[in-house]
């Protein structure tokens, strides 16, 4: 495995943000597709500033992605009060029958297909990940247990033992809107070399259209 | 992609599921646990939050939110602050200050104030929460809420204060209560120390208002052996088994009354006592006085009063239950004996007439009591004691002529006073004689048939009316009996008669009135054996029997006793002892003059003087009194059996 070298020597700065931002927009296009997959519904799509406190829902569902130079751990935050409305027509039932066992395990579900998604894009352009089953726990966690999340990220980059490596983060945080429902997405992105880059130099050219029409029978889960 | 690579691929991607596949295994495990203890932390009692230095909450739990009025969901991101009012958060963060490396927890009260209808007394516990680096200086903040506490102590506060107000109240009401008693109430202790508390009534009767430290024995003015008694008592009940019984030994205590003194002025004080007990010991005493002065001086009026009626009784009803004639013979015959006691001048005077004057003492004495007279006998008594004192100790202080004359003026005033109520019975009546109304008959037919011829046999005959039956005169001597034998608790029949109708004349019981009183007396107080003896011999009650036999030249009266008779050996040897006579003399005694030594002067058989009979003047002053009369007394007396005198007087009198 090479070291990493800096990335001025490869890529220049603006194909670097060209090459993030795509990856970002990937992500953040598969999780509006596939919330309104579940929903049938449009849903509006908002940036949203990184807040104080960052802590965007009561709960938090969330997947980790690792290839061998890059880390991403994709969540979703909710409150069980603000999702009801979308449930209710998920499930065609009475809010007062929906209980918080259904919501986390829609939660899950999305969290893990919105996963896929991203795991397969990747895979497409020559990067094979590995991706967790979905794992639901408090919001808070993700401020106060930050490098709990982040630990449990970098195990799949474990080979690199010990040496120091410098890695490039990234994190966004947007929310859909739809039916006096409120659900936040956040990325954190790891990117501990410069040949995981190289690899997604091909998401500048990333098609959603194209996207759109990929057999769902690509995705992978793991057990 | 080639084939190599496609394949290349496919197992990185194969390693890479692999190493995830362990990886989330322990990420499951560790976030299942985590979430168990979340919610453990969100159904905590008390309030929980975690809180960075800006006051947001990054964590509560469903208590918290509950005070917020929020939904759980809603808290993150709330402001803590948003709990309190201004000034009171800020009294929280300047105690969240506090926290440094030496005290990493911090505990303070401070109320939940922003909702003035809901103001919640919390106990914070604060510790700097240390997640991670980029957590550090956040705080975990757990606060238990006092409110339901604090407010049952403020209840309780309330009503310890309510209840020290209405046991303030309710001490002040009996304090009123014991103050208005006539009372004085105090207590003390087991060191006999009394203690300051007191009813108003103590002050007025022990004349200080300042208890406190005082002892039983200042205030009780008790003597040396008075304390030590009372102390021995107060030692004695403190005892709890006596203390069980406490009835029982208040008996026992040495002052129920106690006569106290401040200046000059002496209260009488009834005194009750109360146990204070604790934990089954003695633990005070309450000491209860009431002024009884004026009552105890209203009695001692009331008691003198009764006294005074009881006597004024006694002598109206002695000369009423008498007749009138014996009444006059024995006033007649006390004035006499008065006015010689009256002439005595000093004492020199008095002690030579000593033992005259001690049996004619005695005689009144005697007769007084026949008559009913108590106190007339009483202090007849009263007057024999001084000569028999003069008797017995020739070298008297001057001293005792003085009580002589008192005792005299008492005797004679008495005596006016019995003449006053006679004179008053019988100043009405004339002066009337008895006569039976067949006797007078036959004295008319005797005259008019000339059966009677001449003056000497009409004298005779006229005397003979004045005779009346023995029964009428001898009234006097069964009340004797009655008298006596209820005193002396002897079962003794009334008096005995023979041929009751019998005439007498008045002037032969009037001679013999003296010698049969104080046989009677003896025969009752020595003759007649208790009850308990007579039983064990089989004998029934006493009887006594009086007798009148006339002879040709004499008349006899017999009174006799079916007692335990005059043991002669007795008698001897009393006498002896008593010097009557020496030994030798005695031993040249017939039986029947030993009998008779009973008539000496001076001589008893009875070691102890009794009201009824026993200085040994009674039997001699008798025979003396009947010898004057040219009479005589005899006596025989079968041990065992009884006793039997005889009295006799000549038809033709001696004159005294």
């Amino acid at each position: 495995m090479s070291t990493v070298e800096p990335l001025k020597k490869e890529l220049d700065k603006q194909t670097l943000m060209k090459i993030k931002d795509a990856l970002l927009r990937m992500i953040r296009y598969h999780s509006k597709k596939c919330l309104e997959g579940y929903i049938f519904t449009e849903v509006e799509e908002e940036e949203t500033a990184v807040r104080e406190i960052p802590i965007y829902g009561f709960w938090l569902s969330f997947v980790l992605l690792a290839t061998d130079y890059m880390n991403i751990i994709l969540k979703t935050h909710f409150d069980f009060s603000s999702i009801l409305p979308i449930l209710k027509k998920i499930f065609n039932t009475k809010e007062i029958e929906i209980s918080q066992q259904m919501a986390e395990s829609f939660m899950n579900e999305y969290s893990n297909l919105f996963g896929t998604k991203i795991k397969n894009s990747i895979y497409e352009i020559g990067l094979p990940a590995g991706m967790s089953l979905p794992v639901l726990t408090r919001g808070f966690d993700n401020y106060l247990f930050e490098e709990y999340f982040k630990s449990s990220a970098n195990v799949s980059s474990s080979r690199t033992g010990s040496k120091k490596r410098e890695t490039y983060q990234y994190s966004q945080v947007w929310k859909f809107t739809t039916d006096e429902t409120t659900i936040f997405c956040s990325v954190e992105i790891d990117i501990m070399s410069l040949p995981a880059f190289e690899k997604l130099e091909p998401l500048l050219r990333w098609d959603p259209k194209k996207n759109a029409d990929e057999k769902a029978d690509k995705m992978e889960f793991l057990l | 992609m080639s084939d190599a690579a496609e394949q290349n691929r496919g197992e990185q991607h194969i390693e890479q599921v692999r190493r995830f596949h362990a990886s989330h295994k322990i990420i499951t495990i560790i976030t299942q646990s985590k979430a168990n203890i979340e919610l453990l932390v969100d159904h905590l009692p008390d309030l929980f939050a975690i809180i960075d230095t800006n006051g947001y909450i990054c964590r509560g739990n469903y208590r918290l939110a509950e005070i917020f009025g929020l939904h759980i969901e809603k808290l993150l991101g709330a402001k803590f602050s948003h709990l309190f009012k201004e000034n009171t958060w800020a009294i929280f963060t300047k105690n969240i200050q506090k926290l440094d490396d030496e005290n990493d927890t911090i505990e303070f009260e401070l109320n939940c104030d922003a909702n003035p209808y809901k103001v919640l007394n919390v106990n914070w516990r604060i510790t700097e929460f240390r997640a991670n680096k980029k957590t550090k200086g956040m705080y975990c903040v757990m606060g238990t809420d006092l409110t339901a506490l604090r407010t049952r102590e403020k209840e309780l506060e309330n009503l310890t204060h309510n209840l020290q107000e209405l046991v303030q109240e309710k001490t002040a009401d009996i304090t009123n209560l014991l103050d208005s008693i006539e009372q004085g109430i105090i207590t003390i202790n087991p060191d006999f120390s009394v203690n300051e508390a007191h009813s108003k009534y103590a002050e007025l009767i022990f004349e200080t208002a300042d208890f406190a430290g005082k002892s039983l024995s200042q205030l009780f003015q008790f003597s040396g052996h008075e304390q030590t008694d009372f102390e021995s008592w107060f030692k004695m009940i403190s005892e709890p088994r006596r203390l069980k019984r406490w009835h029982k030994y208040l008996s026992l205590c040495p002052f129920h009354e106690k006569t106290i003194e401040h200046q000059n002025k002496k209260r009488i004080l009834k005194i009750e006592y109360r146990p204070i007990i604790k934990n089954g010991l003695l633990n005070q005493l309450m000491i209860i006085c009431s002024d009884v002065t004026e009552k105890r001086k209203a009695e001692a009026k009331l008691l003198e009063v009764k006294k005074q009626n009881e006597l004024e009784m006694q002598r109206v009803l002695g000369i009423v239950n008498n007749r009138q004639v014996s009444l006059t013979i024995f006033f007649e015959e006390t004035l006499v004996i008065a006015k010689k006691l009256y002439a005595i001048t000093d004492l020199s005077d008095l002690k030579k007439h000593t033992e005259e004057f001690y049996r004619l003492a005695h005689t009144v004495k005697g007769n007084a009591g026949t008559f009913g007279f108590e106190e007339l006998s009483r202090l007849s008594s009263e007057l024999e004691d001084i000569l028999s004192e003069i008797i017995n100790n020739q070298n008297a202080p001057s001293l005792i002529f003085n009580k002589w004359l008192i005792s005299l003026g008492s005797f004679t005033k008495e005596l006016r006073e019995l003449l006053e109520i006679k004179d008053k019975i019988f100043s009405q009546q004339s002066q009337t004689i008895s006569v039976l109304t067949e006797e007078y008959d036959r004295l008319v037919i005797d005259l008019k048939n000339k059966k009677i011829q001449n003056l000497d046999d009409i004298y005779t005959r006229l005397l003979e009316l004045k005779k009346q039956p023995i029964q009428d005169f001898c009234q006097k001597y069964n009340n004797i009996i009655k008298m006596y034998r209820s005193k002396l608790k002897k079962d003794i029949k009334d008096l005995v008669l023979e041929n009751p109708k019998t005439l007498v004349h008045k002037e032969t019981i009037s001679i013999m009135d003296t010698a049969i009183l104080h046989i009677i007396r003896n025969a009752i107080d020595h003759g007649i054996e208790d009850n308990e003896e007579r039983e064990n011999q089989g004998k029934g009650p006493g009887v006594i029997t009086i007798a009148y036999e006339l002879l040709d030249h004499s008349e006899e009266v017999i009174i006799s006793d079916d007692g335990r008779g005059i043991d002669a050996e007795k008698i001897v040897q009393k006498a002896i002892d008593t010097e009557v006579i020496d030994k030798e003399e005695a031993d040249l005694l017939s039986d029947q003059e030993k009998l008779e030594l009973v008539f000496k002067t001076g001589f008893t058989t009875k070691d102890k003087v009794t009201s009824i009979s026993g200085r040994g003047a009674g039997l001699g002053a008798a025979l003396s009194h009947l010898e004057k009369h040219g009479g005589s007394l005899k006596l025989k007396s079968t041990l065992g059996k009884g006793t039997k005198f005889t009295l006799t007087l000549p038809l033709k009198r001696k004159k005294p």
